[in-house]
This record gives structure tokens, C-alpha cells and sequence, in this order.
């Protein structure tokens, strides 16, 4: 019996909260605790429901609502109340104890069926506002590590993120999300993913993780695959080689921009195990790029002319590839993308 | 992976690609007036891909 009350304690009061806080926190940020052995999932447990547990235990005791529901029961003393537990320890490590829960003669129950009565009510009323609390803890909880891009700044915040927060943080929700940034300007995530002797690269739409927590997957969109082969060649045939003129001054015979070539599909899955290199970038999305671009010059640049800047998609104007290799009609693109 | 997360964080925050689109539209930037001067419309990509046009304003 002792077994199954330290069994019911142990699964109640830690591992089910610990449950419980990552619902709602998950909704926000992947956690990083995933399969977790029984001692970390143990710690976890306590570490998430001190604060609820606290907070339950003033409620029932003091709040109107909480000490009535639900799972209503009239209100006792606090010595009614040590003697309904010390009744129901009495019970739980008696020889018979069917026999102290049969009614008396005139169908009164026993003192220990009230008990036994009284402290369930009590458990799952406790329990009730417990979980209850506990959720609100994780959904808490996710919500400010959501965030942290636009609070990171803030000194307490900082300490809390630093100390309890990123800790349980899936480091791929740093890597393949706008979590580190603030929520405005909007950003897009976009990876190079290098797999064998491919080069892709596309904007990174969502993730997958495994049961320990590592990457499985990631999924790209408007993903290009660069034509390696053809680009060598072109800087092989090229008469000014491939080499960047300093300065930007000259146009770059060959450029690399013009060898990536668009993969058809809205989505292109890679496993994992085929990425052999990722690179990850957090560019502003296309309307808080030129909303950007336009403030910059128009306060930095002063060139003595008035401007707008045209975001386009790469899809839009990118050279097919019987073109490929052709000069760029304007100048080098920003960008090259190392493909070794 | 990685434990210390701030850390990371600190790192993936050190240099946006909008950092490095502006060093090349400061670099670029006699090219820039130049076409504008002319009434042309300056292109550049970014690492994205994306082209960026900016073009006198009407």
C-alpha cells in the first residue's frame, strides 16, 4: 500500500505537471526536453511545479472559488482535517480494510468511509487548480520565450531567458526560427543546405524533430538547386574568370546567382541524414526589406534623388538555364554562396 | 549541440544579412547614383536571390 500511495504522489504531483507545463508551452517554442529519462523527468517535474503547487495550496486554502470548487465538500478545521488523513493512513496500512469502510447497523457510514471521502474530494479539488495553474505556467512560460527577440533587451528578462528559459529551449528553435530576432521588422528564415554534392537553398518553412530532440528534417520552399557543374565550366571558358573584381568596380564575368536553378514544388523535404552542412541565414521578409532599404538611403545614402526600392522574388526574374553563364545584364549580385 | 544558448543567440544576432546588403549598397554606391543620374533603375540580388531594384521615384 505504501508503494501504491508513494506511486500516486510521485505520478499526481510531479510527473503529470511536468506533463501538463509542456502542452501549452510547446504551443509557443519546441522545448528541448524531449525522452527524458525518469530521474530528468522527475527533476523537470519539480523544477515546473513549485510555483503552481504553491500557488494551489494558498488558492484552496484562501480563495473563495478554490475552497469550495470543485468537487464541493463542506468546510472543516484544520483538525478535521489531520484527522480525515490520519483515518485514511490508518486504512491504507490496516490488515482488513474493507472491513473499517462497512456502514454500521443503522446505514450510518463508518468515520473512515467520510474520511476516505472527504480527503478525495480535497485531492482532486487540489489537483483541479494544480494542473489548472501548472498549464497557465507553461502557456506563461511560452508566451515570454516567444518574446525574447524584442525582450532579450531588458536586463531582468535577460537573467530569467539566460537562467530558465533557453536552457529548455530547443536549440533548433534558435537555429531554424525568428526566435532570436524581434518579432518587427518580420524576417524569414532561409538555409544553404549542402547534401552530398548538392547545394540547395530555399526559405526554411518548418522542422522536424525526433524523439531525442535532434533535427529529422527540414522543410524548404522556393528552394534552387545550384548547377555546380555548369558554373565551373562557365569560369573555366570565361576569358575573366570568376574572380570578383576588387571594389566592385567590374562586373563580374561569371556570377554565381546565375547558376541557381528552381526546383518546381511549393515543398521540398530533406532528411537529415542527408545534410551534411547547413547555413542559416534571417533576412528581413520582402516588404520589411524594402521598407528598410527605402529608410536607409533615404537617411544614410544622400543621393540627391528621390528613390523607391522594388523587392522581387528571385523566381520572378531568375536566368533559366539555357541562359545560364550569360553576363548579368547589371551588376554582381550581393551574394555568393560558397558551394564547396 | 550547443549548450550554452545565449550564446548561440548572441552569435545568429552578430552580422543580419541586412548588414551585409548595405556594406555592398555603400560600396556600390557611385554605381548607384550613376544609374539614377541616367534615370536607370539599379539592380542588385541579395543572398536570398532577390532582386532588389531601385529606381528613381515619379
Amino acid at each position: 500500500m505504501l508503494a501504491l500511495l508513494t506511486t500516486y504522489f510521485i505520478v499526481a504531483y510531479i510527473l503529470i505537471p511536468g506533463i501538463l507545463f509542456r502542452f501549452p508551452a510547446s504551443l509557443f517554442v519546441k522545448l528541448r526536453l524531449f525522452q527524458l529519462t525518469r530521474t530528468q523527468e522527475a527533476t523537470f517535474g519539480v523544477a515546473v511545479s513549485l510555483l503552481p503547487f504553491a500557488l494551489a495550496w494558498l488558492a484552496v486554502w484562501h480563495a473563495p472559488i478554490a475552497r469550495s470548487y470543485p468537487f464541493k465538500q463542506t468546510a472543516g478545521s484544520v483538525s478535521a482535517y489531520k484527522e480525515d488523513y490520519r483515518r485514511v493512513m490508518i486504512l491504507a496500512f490496516a490488515a482488513d480494510p474493507a472491513s473499517k469502510l462497512e456502514a454500521d447497523a443503522a446505514g450510518h457510514p463508518s468515520a473512515y468511509a467520510v474520511a476516505l471521502n472527504n480527503n478525495e474530494h480535497r485531492q482532486l479539488r487540489f489537483l483541479s487548480w494544480y494542473y489548472l495553474l501548472t498549464m497557465l505556467e507553461g502557456g506563461m512560460f511560452g508566451l515570454l520565450a516567444r518574446r525574447y527577440g524584442d525582450w532579450s533587451r531588458y536586463p531582468a528578462y535577460n537573467w530569467f531567458a539566460r537562467k530558465i528559459m533557453l536552457p529548455r529551449i530547443s536549440e533548433w528553435q534558435l537555429l531554424l526560427t525568428d526566435f532570436t530576432f524581434p518579432k518587427r521588422p518580420k524576417r524569414v528564415v532561409y538555409a544553404d543546405v549542402l547534401c552530398g554534392a548538392h547545394l540547395y537553398r530555399g526559405r526554411v518553412e518548418d522542422y522536424f524533430l525526433d524523439l531525442s530532440g535532434e533535427l529529422s528534417g527540414i522543410l524548404l520552399n522556393k528552394v534552387e538547386r545550384f548547377r555546380r557543374e555548369q558554373y565551373e565550366e562557365a569560369r573555366a571558358a570565361a576569358p575573366g574568370g570568376a574572380v570578383r573584381a576588387s571594389g566592385g568596380s567590374e562586373v563580374e564575368r561569371v556570377n554565381p546567382e546565375n547558376f541557381w536553378a528552381k526546383i518546381p514544388g511549393a515543398n521540398f523535404y530533406i532528411p537529415s541524414k542527408k545534410i551534411s552542412n547547413l547555413n542559416v541565414r534571417f533576412p528581413f521578409n520582402d516588404a520589411s526589406l524594402q521598407e528598410f532599404l527605402d529608410r536607409y538611403i533615404a537617411d544614410h545614402l544622400d543621393l540627391g534623388v528621390a528613390t523607391r526600392v522594388i523587392v522581387e522574388d528571385s523566381d520572378v526574374d531568375i536566368a533559366p538555364e539555357a541562359e545560364a553563364g550569360n553576363d548579368m545584364p547589371h551588376g554582381p549580385g550581393l551574394g555568393e554562396t560558397e558551394e564547396d | 549541440m550547443t549548450a550554452d544558448l545565449k550564446r548561440l543567440s548572441d552569435t545568429l544576432r552578430r552580422d543580419t544579412p541586412e548588414q551585409s546588403l548595405v556594406r555592398e549598397l555603400v560600396s556600390r554606391r557611385s554605381e548607384l547614383v550613376a544609374s539614377l543620374r541616367d534615370g536607370r533603375t539599379f539592380e542588385m540580388r541579395d543572398m536570398q536571390g532577390r532582386i532588389i531594384r531601385i529606381a528613381p521615384a515619379r
